[in-house]
């Protein structure tokens, strides 16, 4: 027979008893599972801007800069008065070589030294940098600019201040201390010192000043996602005691404070959300546990105790819950990903999280749970011989 | 020594604000294998009675015996272990869960027992088969008629094999010729041993039972045998408060 396939248990009434009321079970999972959509999306744009604020700090310029010690020179990057100074001291090739042996090597991704020197083009006195061009064009990936990339030492790149004052563009010769090189590329406007500086391959403007082997400065870009920052500055200290080494973190935590405070209101927002969910679940199991008066009433009488009552209608928000949370992940997720694309416009990809899945699981179900509680209590609480009597 | 045993069992409500006494002093005694029929106009109190008798609505004052357990002694949680034990309820049709089958209707007190689901099945479609119902296990309640609801019904009551039946207005809801059926059903159950008690307010129900206990205003207004049912060789209950073996 048929019969002998079936078994009896509190689940069994939980589960007819949902698939009889699909209405009410789909507004508790529509409830529930917005509130952990919104939950999940806003825990994932926040994990993806945090990423993407990374990745741009990582881009847009370099967290480290090391100028030698000097006692009696300000020596800021680009400015004009590098060249008057006597006392100018400088690094050495060896120095910018040990950057690299630190115990937190594998953090620092680009090392870009620059020989300053003033020279004078066409009777203008101009600042001619002489650099790593592949290191520094990584460094500076916010660079733009026309013409081609420089491929050889005789190639230059000018700030477009630079080009206008000295009426060339790409592909122009220009002669330097008697040296002819080619414009390979004009900077776009950047709107700092770059814009009035001229960029030379970093052995020729050593061979021009007759440098050889030294460096005025150097820009040290770190991966900052793990960054211990201060403590790389610390070993590069360490290691260069001629040195001074400051770490340019302000950038860095203006940004991280911009996206912590996004990641405080989206908390706040879901808290809120997440509570309204609560109520729908509260809600909908309460009602749900008023039109199945008689039929509590009829469990007790045939000897259900208030805990079997309680198991049964816990056991329906279990399984709610569980839907809402799978449907709020995978909503969530969705609806962040074409946020984060369409809306936000990041580069970082929202992934499909599993731990993030788990946490909306969890979640799902401590506020189905406890949402039902009350509801599974008053129920169990149901004057049997009362509950029976009513129509 | 009386099966069931209700000592000076007064219930009283209040509704309105005012209070209502549904019970008076109740003394009655039902010995084991009896059929008993609980009769009185609306407001006498019987249906009150057999809530009280169901180990779910204590007495305010008295005491309850039933198989020498003082059930209302018990807490809440083990007065419901008692009803799943001792207690079969028929109700009247709107009784029965609107999403489970017959059978799994007639299995819903074995969701809380420890017996292995393949027996569980056999038992419950055993039951189903006394009332003659075995070909429709797998319909719902609203697919069937009114009487073979009411068959459901004793089907989950006797499944668990209780010693005694409570029954509330059984033949309420039906048509004479199917209310004939039901009180027929019942007392082929008592005669196998079962103590049944019925709450009716329908005369010709009292064909079927060996005793009948008028209730009026909340007292018992009248206890006496049924001697239609003679021939059936039963032993007849004596007055009101005599206790029975």
């Amino acid at each position: 027979m048929e019969a002998q396939g079936l078994a009896m248990r509190l689940s069994t009434i939980s589960l007819n008893n949902l698939r009889r009321r699909r209405g009410k079970a789909l507004l508790l999972v529509l409830g529930l599972a917005v509130g952990v959509a919104t939950v999940v999306s806003m825990l994932a744009i926040t994990t993806a801007l945090r990423a993407d604020t990374e990745r741009k700090i990582d881009q847009y310029g370099a967290n480290i800069l090391m100028v030698p010690r000097s006692d009696d020179l300000s020596l800021s990057y680009g400015g004009v008065a590098v060249g008057v100074s006597t006392a100018v001291q400088e690094l050495s090739a060896a120095d910018v070589a040990s950057i690299r042996t630190i115990k937190n090597a594998e953090n620092i991704s680009t090392v870009a030294p620059k020989l300053l020197g003033a020279a004078e083009v066409g009777g203008t006195r101009v600042l001619l940098v002489g650099v790593d061009f592949p290191e520094e064009l990584r460094l500076k990936r916010w660079w733009t600019y026309e013409g081609q990339k420089p491929e050889g030492p005789d190639h230059l790149i000018l700030g477009q201040e630079a080009a206008q004052r000295l009426k060339v563009g790409p592909g122009s010769p220009l002669q330097i201390l008697g040296r002819p090189f080619t414009v390979a590329a004009v900077l776009n406007p950047i709107g700092n010192q770059e814009d009035g500086l001229i960029y030379a391959d970093l052995g020729v403007v050593q061979d021009l000043f007759g440098k050889p082997g030294k460096v005025s400065l150097v820009e040290v870009s770190a991966l900052c996602s793990t960054c211990p920052i201060e403590q790389i500055v610390e070993q590069i200290g360490e290691k260069l005691p001629q040195a001074k080494v400051t770490a340019l973190a302000q950038v860095m935590k203006s940004r991280e404070q911009t996206v912590e405070q996004l990641g405080n209101f989206s908390l706040a927002v879901s808290a809120v959300v997440l509570l309204v969910g609560g109520l729908v679940v509260l809600t909908t199991m309460m009602s749900s546990v008023n039109e199945r008066t008689r039929e509590i009433g009829i469990f007790r009488a045939v000897g259900f105790r208030k805990s079997h009552v309680v198991r049964i209608i816990l056991m329906e928000a279990l399984l709610l819950s569980l839907m809402s949370g799978l449907v709020g992940w995978t909503v969530g997720t969705l609806g962040s990903s074409i946020i984060a694309q369409r809306v936000a416009q990041l580069e970082a990809p929202v992934s499909w999280d599993p731990l993030l899945a788990g946490w909306a699981l969890g979640l799902a179900l401590l506020v189905g749970l406890l949402g039902s509680l009350y509801p599974a209590l008053r129920a169990s609480a149901l004057d049997p011989a009362e509950a029976l009597r009513s129509i | 020594m009386a099966l069931i045993d209700l000592r000076q069992v007064s219930k009283s409500y209040t509704s309105g604000g005012l209070p209502v006494a549904a019970l008076k002093a109740v003394d009655l005694q039902v010995g084991e294998g009896e059929m008993v029929a609980i009769m009185g106009p609306s407001g006498s109190g019987k249906s009150t009675m057999l809530t009280v008798l169901g180990a779910m609505n204590p007495p305010t004052s008295g005491v309850v015996m039933m198989d020498d357990i003082d059930v209302y002694a018990l807490s809440s949680e083990r007065r419901a272990d008692f009803r799943h034990e001792y207690l079969g309820f028929v109700f009247q049709q709107q009784h029965l869960v609107p999403y489970l089958t017959a059978l799994e209707n007639v299995m819903l007190p074995m969701a809380i027992s420890r017996c292995p689901h393949r027996e569980q099945a056999e038992m419950a479609q055993a039951a189903l088969e006394r009332v003659g119902l075995g070909d429709k296990d797998h319909r719902l309640p609203s697919q069937l008629s009114g009487g073979e609801q009411e068959r459901v019904a004793i089907a989950r009551a006797i499944v668990n094999q209780p010693p005694v039946i409570l029954a509330d207005e059984p033949t309420g809801c039906l048509d004479t010729q199917t209310g004939a059926e039901v009180m027929e059903l019942l007392r082929t159950l008592n005669r196998e041993g079962l103590t049944v008690l019925v709450v009716t307010h329908n005369p010709e129900n009292t064909r079927y039972v060996q005793r009948t206990v008028r209730l009026k205003d909340g007292r018992i207004d009248g206890d006496q045998p049924n001697h239609q049912d003679e021939p059936e060789g039963l032993q007849q209950p004596a007055k009101a408060g005599t206790g029975r073996s």
